[in-house]
């Protein structure tokens, strides 16, 4: 009765006469227990409408359907320290040779395709041939060629020595049918709109607003499931999405929520879990030799600037204490223990240390001006700093950091720039410093950070078109060049350990990215219909609806209530 | 001979206006494969091979002349291809501008023209009325129009659908119990939905009307034949509708026809607030991941409507004013 | 809306044959009153509070508190204090409005009166510049040009809100110099062999005057909506402070959800009062332009009468 009156209410106020019809639209609205189980409202940063792309290997495919309907051979849990045993998929077993160029992969038996047909190693060994042979879905970069031996086994052949690639292909490949898809002819354009995967869930029904994904009865645990599916919203951005998660019309969304704590704590049915790692950073421009100019290119500038940095009211002000203390490593303390050097262990101080700033800086002949400002030989210690506009927790951070390096005699001008100016910039090196977070790999392996922000390969000289998500510090060193050769050649824990122990004390003295914090991100989820979404504790996978194939896990995790 | 001027002059413009969208969005430095790149990084890590099988996919790295470009531009134009989406790759911006248009048209337009109906009335009505109790009306309706209009929808969203709960808080239909089609659930769900938009489009654009018909309605009140006709004897309802308002509307007509061009422009503010799945949606879809080709299409569904627009209102006005016309 | 706001004030411009010459004191109405005070109590709150008020990028560790005797209207997210962003916002607000209403003015002058008048070709030309500027979404536009500079200034954001909003008024002045140019008196001087630009500022810029100063007016309140708009879908200028970026930075910081009206609020309530005296203003111009509009008492007795 109260929706009732809501809508005509609604109607009236409006003007629209046809109060009538909006009363002939009531039906009880929310969850819809679909066929066995509740059917979990679901968003994930979609924003406009949605189109029809349900093909696994474009860039731009909707959102679940890798993970919930294509799968891959196995899942590496990124949370999980290196070493632990990836969770089989659709594969059961791996073996790769010494040299790390060939990989044998069982696959499982008695899996279905969802229109019946039985999935074989013929399908793996066709879907990484598809990919390798089309430059455009070959995302790796080393898709490696395949061939399968009988129904069960196929054996992976890469062009070159490739461990490191090893938990990408077999992790994030999502294995497509290929008695479908032999007669796709642009397997790179096609929408793919009637999509056939082996996984837990299948396309149910589609508009431009929204999409539903049913449990598939054909999924070879399909009486684990304890979801119906999931409905996927398209929102205008995290204001609209908090608004109706807190209505309790979402039961699970990665939203970025100021002050998380305040707006959720005290909703019934309302929990999130904290993950991953962001760890926020100033990119210096730090090589002199390749071009990089102003005071940022000194070692010693850049390590005042960290002992500067009164991280405890950065969390506060621009992360409202969610973020975590970070390591000058980038490894993550915990779960990469084992990895960090014990010269180097602990985390960056949450306070500052001003006086240590300024020893530092006047030991390097810099001199206090009458300004308050440090400057050396008629230059101030002043420098840019690149934000993207509309980073609130950037800006936020960069604000509250200016005004502490005011008081250890160092400036900044925070200059707020469009996403793609501030790209170029980090990719030309045409800046001095830059707000940015640094990512993880595939696999909690600290090499895929130290690669691609360290290793030389990497980067260019100033003024070159470079990556602008790799490293734009410039930062270039034979010896951790070489380290990163040893750790990428290897399976061998302790072997990799010590190359990482050589990398980390280089990295830790240069400081080409001055670490800030440790940023998390947020998951939020209703526990009104289901329970068993991962948690602070228990990280089985990334909680994010949008992870793939991290999401598929977590369904299968999922209990009614 | 002065239709054909007309028609001629507006071709010109035209072709000037799709000029300019081929110009501008090149002039946009950063390539949607960077921006692509970006977006996925938020989603998790990057694989290393990503950048280079984007810049296959999307063809950026092709050396194509810019001459070619536009002739090709101007080729798929005149076929109606208006290019590939980056953002919703591989569909055709066509698909995404058909999508959405209908939703902006239903919304924005229909609350438009409810506003304009209700304003003019309302405005017939004050200048009728002038010097009475009705005048205190138009300092309101002034307020409501000079507030910044999503800052009043957000404070409206928060306060009737958060808080009250008596409309839902975004989208253009209940997904859940609804699929589009031309039934009575579905017409209902889509009104019930944009109920709380339209009304917000509704308080803030009424007073424009109202107040441009008052004035009319008070000048042409004066004029000699609205005089000449209340001399006659004839009954005040004829002389407001049949001989004041007939005339005092015509200027509000015109500004009917050139707003509509902006409605769609003005759609962009409405929908990001309602999460409203219109062209305003796509349009800051299409700016924020650089897609070029989205927004070229986009660009050119508001060109043609203002252009189309200000056709009619020339060719109209011509006829109202012949003091227009009277001239060379 | 903010363009239809622009369509709808000068729709209303009737033409004027006899300009302002009778005593100002005729045209002090209430609302001129009303309108001046708040513009006025406004535009000094912008001018001289900024110089007593707190720095208002200065962050402390109260962040989103409510109001208080040490600060006025709160805090922002990371502890800066409203009353002295919404001074120095005041500040960059009227800077656009007044940047815009001046290049606005100036532009639509040019385009709508000097076309208009001579006629033939350059009416074409000015016509069709003044249509493609009209089509051109300003959005798009905005961020073109936005990423070419290093930052977008609160300059620039006034150059594309003028550069993107003058066509209108252009259209406006067009129309009335075509019906003024045919008047017997515009005639007189054209067959006395008077010079085109001494017609033009001599007989026909008087008469549009009032309609230019009401446009002025108008293009300031365009201005001052339109950058808010821009802010808050996220293409305003940055690093500067103006009433739409304080709202963006509230709507972003989700001030409504976390209970921090005094963030969100002010800027916008700001906004509407400075439009609705500016559009005071702007009724009085109008009721200058067209005496009926001022609609007596007297004149609605003698309908009553008659």
């Amino acid at each position: 009765m109260m929706i009732f009156k809501k809508r005509a209410l609604g109607a009236a106020l409006a003007g629209v006469a046809i109060a009538a019809l909006a009363l002939t639209g009531c039906t009880p609205s929310g969850s819809n227990s679909g066929s066995g189980g509740p059917t979990l409202a679901v968003y994930n940063g979609a924003s406009g409408s949605f189109v029809k792309n349900f093909n696994p290997l474009s860039p731009t495919v909707l959102s679940e359907v890798q993970g919930m309907i294509y799968e891959p051979l196995f899942f590496y849990n990124n949370n999980a320290p290196l070493g632990t045993k990836p969770v089989p998929v659709l594969g059961s077993t791996f073996t790769a040779n010494a040299a790390g160029t060939e990989v044998t992969v069982t696959t499982k038996k008695g899996v279905k395709w969802s229109d019946g047909k039985p999935f074989t190693a013929n399908d793996v060994a066709f879907t990484m041939n598809l990919i390798r042979s089309n430059p455009a879905l070959n995302v790796s970069g080393n898709t490696p060629s395949a061939k399968a031996t009988d129904d069960t086994h196929v054996t992976f052949t890469f062009d070159r020595a490739s461990f490191t690639d090893i938990p990408n292909i077999l992790g994030t490949t999502y294995i497509v049918p290929e008695h479908i898809w032999k007669s796709i002819q642009d397997p790179v354009k096609d929408p793919n709109a009637n999509p056939v995967g082996t996984g837990p869930l299948k396309l149910s029904s589609f508009t431009s607003q929204s999409y539903l994904l049913n449990k598939s009865k054909t999924f070879r645990d399909a009486d684990k499931i304890e979801v119906g599916g999931v409905r996927m919203y398209s929102l205008a951005g995290n204001e609209a999405a908090t608004s109706k998660l807190i209505a309790g019309q979402l039961d699970w969304a990665g939203i970025f929520i100021p002050d998380v704590k305040k707006v959720l704590g005290n909703k019934a049915n309302l929990d999130y879990t904290t993950y991953g790692s962001q760890q926020v950073v100033l990119n210096t421009c730090s090589n002199a030799a390749l071009g990089c100019t102003g005071p940022q290119t000194d070692p010693v500038v850049r390590q005042a600037m960290s002992a500067a940095i009164d991280r405890t009211q950065v969390n506060k002000l621009a992360y409202y204490d969610n973020a975590v203390p970070i390591s000058a490593t980038f490894a993550l303390p915990g779960r990469d223990d084992k990895f960090i050097a014990d010269s180097v262990k602990g985390t960056e101080p949450m306070t500052p240390n001003v006086k240590k700033a300024e020893s530092l800086l006047e030991s390097a002949g810099w001199t206090k001006g009458s300004d308050g400002i440090y400057a050396k030989g008629g230059q101030r210690l002043s420098m840019k700093v690149l934000v993207t506009s509309g980073y609130t927790d950037y800006i936020a951070a960069l604000q509250t950091i200016k005004q502490q390096f005011k008081a250890a005699g160092i400036e900044i001008d925070v200059q707020q720039v469009a996403n793609q100016e501030n790209n170029s910039a980090a990719g030309f090196g045409k800046f001095q410093l830059q707000i940015n977070g640094l990512f993880q790999g595939p696999t909690a392996d600290p090499y895929y950070l130290y690669d691609s922000a360290f290793g030389s390969e990497n980067t260019t000289q100033v003024g070159t078109s470079g990556n602008p998500y790799k490293n734009v510090a410039r930062f270039s060193n034979k010896t951790v060049d070489d380290a990163l050769k040893t750790a990428s050649g290897t399976q061998d824990l302790s072997e990799k350990a010590k190359a990482y122990a050589t990398i980390q004390q280089i990295i830790v003295k240069d400081l080409p990215y001055i670490p800030i914090i440790n940023n998390r991100s947020f998951v939020e989820y209703s526990t009104k219909q289901v329970t068993g979404f991962p948690t602070d504790k228990d990280l089985y996978a990334q909680p994010a609806p949008g992870t793939s194939p991290d999401n598929a896990q977590v369904l299968m995790h999922l209990k009614k209530k | 001979m002065q239709f054909l001027r007309k028609i001629g002059f507006y071709v010109v413009a035209l072709w000037a206006a799709v000029t300019l969208n081929f110009v501008i969005p090149r002039l946009l430095p950063g390539s949607p494969v960077d921006t692509l790149i970006g977006k996925l990084s938020q989603q998790g890590p990057v694989a290393p091979g990503m950048r280079k099988a984007l810049e296959a996919l999307f063809g950026t790295n092709t050396n194509e002349p810019l001459w070619q470009q536009y002739l090709d531009y101007l080729n798929g134009l005149v076929h109606g291809n208006f290019g590939i989406s980056v953002t919703y790759f591989p569909t055709p911006v066509v698909d995404v501008i058909g999508q959405a248009i209908p939703w902006t048209l239903g919304l924005v337009g229909l609350s438009t023209i409810f506003a304009a109906v209700l304003g003019i009335a309302l405005g017939t009505f004050a200048g009728w009325k002038r010097g009475t109790w009705v005048d205190s009306l138009i300092p309101a309706t002034t307020l409501l129009q000079s507030v910044p209009y999503f800052w009043l929808a957000l404070i409206l969203l928060y306060f009737l659908a958060s808080m009250a709960g008596w409309f839902p808080l975004n989208g253009g239909y209940d997904v859940n119990t609804v699929s589009p089609g031309f039934t009575p659930d579905f017409i209902g769900s889509v009104l019930y939905y944009g109920a709380l938009p339209a009304l917000t489009i509704v308080i803030s654009s009424i007073g424009g009307w109202l107040l441009g018909m008052r004035n009319m309605m008070v000048s042409t009140l004066s004029d000699d034949y609205v005089t000449t006709a209340e001399a006659k004897g004839l009954s005040p309802m004829r002389v407001m509708i049949t001989y004041a308002a007939r005339n005092a509307v015509l200027p509000s007509v015109t500004g009917f026809a050139i707003s509509l061009g902006f409605v769609v422009a003005g759609s962009i503010v409405t929908e990001k607030v309602f999460s409203y799945p219109g062209i305003g949606n796509a349009m800051l879809d299409a700016v924020s991941n650089n897609d070029y080709a989205l927004m070229q299409g986009l660009f050119l569904v508001i060109t043609v409507a203002v252009l189309a627009a200000n056709l009619i209102v020339d060719i109209f006005y011509g006829f109202i004013d012949p003091r227009t016309r009277a001239r060379g | 809306m903010s363009e239809l706001l622009l369509e709808s004030s000068t729709i209303s411009v009737h033409d004027s044959t006899d300009g302002p010459r009778k005593s100002i004191r005729r045209y002090l109405s209430p609302k001129l009153v009303v309108g001046a005070t708040i513009v006025i109590v406004t535009v000094l709150f912008g001018v001289i509070v900024p110089f007593f008020a707190q720095d208002p990028t200065a962050v402390s560790n109260i962040g989103l508190a409510p109001p208080s005797a040490e600060h006025l209207f709160g805090t922002t997210q990371t502890g800066q204090d409203v009353f002295a962003q919404l001074a120095y916002g005041t500040r960059g607000s009227l800077l656009i409005g007044i940047l815009v209403g001046a290049l606005v003015l100036v532009l639509s002058a040019f385009f709508g009166i000097v076309g208009s008048f001579v006629g033939g070709f350059l009416d074409e030309a000015f016509s069709l510049i003044s249509n493609v500027m009209l089509i051109i979404p300003g959005l798009p536009l905005m961020i073109v040009i936005g990423t070419y500079a290093p930052q977008k200034s609160v300059f620039l954001v006034a150059f594309v809100l003028a550069f993107t909003g003058w066509a209108a008024g252009a259209r406006v002045l067009r129309g009335q110099t075509l019906s003024l140019r045919n008047r017997d008196y515009v005639l007189a001087a054209r067959v006395s062999g008077e010079k085109t630009w001494r017609i033009i500022c001599v007989e026909i810029l008087p008469n549009l005057l009032p309609v230019m100063s009401s446009g002025f007016v108008f293009s300031i309140i365009f201005a001052i909506l339109g950058e808010a708009g821009l802010s808050f879908i996220g293409i305003g200028s940055t690093g500067s402070l103006t009433w739409g970026t304080m709202l963006a930075n509230a709507q972003n910081g989700q001030a409504l959800l976390l209970g921090g009206w005094w963030w969100f609020a002010p800027p916008g309530l700001f906004i509407a009062v400075f439009g609705c005296g500016l559009a005071l203003i702007n009724f009085s111009i109008d009721e200058v332009i067209d005496p009926r509009l001022r609609a007596p008492r007297v004149k609605k007795l003698q309908r009553k009468t008659s």
